[in-house]
């Protein structure tokens, strides 16, 4: 199983919550950056054949009631113009 | 149309007061008095509540009108303007109580309608601002009152300044000034190990503000608590320290929680780790979730760090890092344990060889369920075999069926 990595994109919103792109397969949800840390299995699950593996470890306590981290490591930085 | 003002008039002389009344009249407000003595006019200020105070400074009795308007002011809060025929240059020291009187106005002799309307507006608009600066005060301290968390100030050496009645109680205290005036040091008499305070100190002076700083506090009667602090340090324009800030959460509860759940799990480790055999939890792709020590010991060594203290593999493992099943075969060639449960499911067992080496063990494999029921691993138990960890039937009918055959 694949998992989504997040980043934010430019919103020019007011709320808290985020537009948060997948640097994969480019979904969208609009969603905290703490929402994105914490998603299930299914909203987590990325077809794209680029996109990490999601660590036995990690899918394992997921389904034990855990949940998958899925913001990418440049989350803030990854969408913005140099 | 304004509201008509109830002016209290204080002039011992009786011309001077007729015509301060005339001209408040006209204005359309209500006189009070007038009183010709300090005290009278005081006593009149207490009982009448006016909305403001005429007040010449030169009045008979003991009490002046500088002292009068000390008096109201401080103890009744009403405006008061003075009135005299006194100018600085006729007697300057009198000019100098008049400053710190707390006399919102001044009228020279003879006063005019102009001066005391204008007077009286800016009585207007003090109280107006006066009765927002209180409603707006009473609602921020209506909130540092009544809130469950703890907020205190205390200054850099060490001393509360300020408390709510939440923190006083947090720490046992009866109220807010008990524990202001009970706490010499914060320092010895709070924290419970030396120099917390110090260290807190040192991050708010490199952080400005530091978040949930949890410590153990002495309550008054001794008993230890744990909070959590939020805290800032308030500096003036020159960037001088004024004083720290703070809110504080009992988080006792909680981290006893933590204790007892890291206790339970303790027992859990060390019961798993004590079992000579090798117990390992895998998900259905083989991979390995956890293990315990004999395991770890198997597949890293007895020397390596891993193998002796948990044995929870995701730490080792969480990302790149995969660490699969240990190989094994059965002893008639055939699907091990672990193959049958993966194709068939259910409880299997039965006699393998681990590899590389061979080491001859039974196996054990049952079904790892998550929450809702659904099968997602198993729990796979390798007993040296002799030892047996199949049941006696089993185990006879495992023997019975490995012999005459060739080891591996």
């Amino acid at each position: 199983m694949r998992k989504h990595q997040f980043a934010k994109i430019d919103c020019n919103c007011t709320r808290r919550a985020t537009h948060l792109k997948c640097v994969f397969c480019g979904v969208m949800e609009y969603r905290s950056l703490d929402e994105a840390r914490r998603m299930t299995l299914g909203q987590a699950e990325c077809q794209h054949p680029d996109a990490p593996q999601v660590p036995p470890q990690e899918k394992f306590r997921a389904m034990m009631g855990g949940s998958l981290d899925c913001l990418a490591p440049d989350y803030d930085t990854h969408f913005k113009p140099d | 149309m304004t509201q008509p003002l109830r002016v209290l008039v204080a002039e011992d002389d009786s011309v001077g007061a007729a015509l301060l009344c005339g001209l408040l009249v006209r204005e359309g407000h209500m006189v009070i008095g007038p009183a010709a003595m300090g005290e009278e006019a005081v006593r009149l200020a207490r009982d009448e509540r006016p909305d403001a105070v005429l007040m010449d400074i030169w009045l008979a009795g003991d009490m002046n009108g500088v002292e009068a308007t000390r008096a109201i002011t401080a103890d009744f809060d009403i405006p008061v303007i003075l009135v005299t025929g006194a100018t600085e240059a006729t007697d300057h020291d009198l000019m100098e109580q008049v400053v710190g009187s707390g006399a919102l106005g001044f009228m020279s002799k003879p006063v005019t309608g102009d001066a005391l309307r204008m007077n009286l507006r800016i009585v207007r608009h003090h109280t107006r601002l006066h009765a927002r600066l209180r409603d707006s005060e009473q609602r921020y301290r209506s909130i540092f009152d009544n809130a469950v968390v703890g907020i205190y100030m205390a200054d850099p050496e060490g001393r509360y300044l300020v408390s709510n009645r939440a923190f006083a109680e947090m720490l046992g205290w009866s109220g807010p000034g008990d524990l202001v005036s009970g706490v010499r040091s914060i320092d010895a008499q709070v924290y419970e190990v030396p120099g917390r305070r110090q260290e807190l100190l040192a991050r708010l002076r490199a952080e400005g503000t530091v978040a949930g700083f949890v410590s153990q506090v002495y309550g008054r009667d001794g008993d230890l608590l744990w909070v959590s602090e939020h805290c800032t340090a308030v500096h003036d324009w020159a960037g001088e320290l004024l004083h720290y800030e703070g809110i504080v959460v009992n988080v006792t509860a909680r981290i006893e929680a933590e204790q007892r759940w890291r206790t339970t799990l303790g027992i859990l480790r060390s019961t798993i780790d004590a079992m000579p055999d090798h117990v390992v939890l895998l998900d259905l792709e083989r991979n390995v979730i956890m293990a315990n020590a004999s395991w770890v010991r198997q597949m890293c060594g007895a020397g390596h760090p891993d193998a002796a203290p948990s044995a929870d593999m995701a730490g080792q493992v969480e990302g790149a890092v995969m660490v699969r099943c240990p190989e094994c075969m059965s002893e008639d060639g055939g699907p091990t344990p672990l193959d049958r449960f993966l194709r068939e499911g259910g409880h299997q067992a039965g006699p393998v060889r681990l590899l590389p080496g061979g080491e001859a063990c039974t196996c054990s494999v049952s079904p790892y369920r998550a929450p809702e029921g659904t099968v997602i691993g198993a729990v796979l138990v390798l007993r040296h075999d002799g030892e047996g960890c199949l049941a006696g039937s089993e185990r006879l009918a495992a023997r019975a069926d490995m012999t005459g055959r060739r080891g591996v």
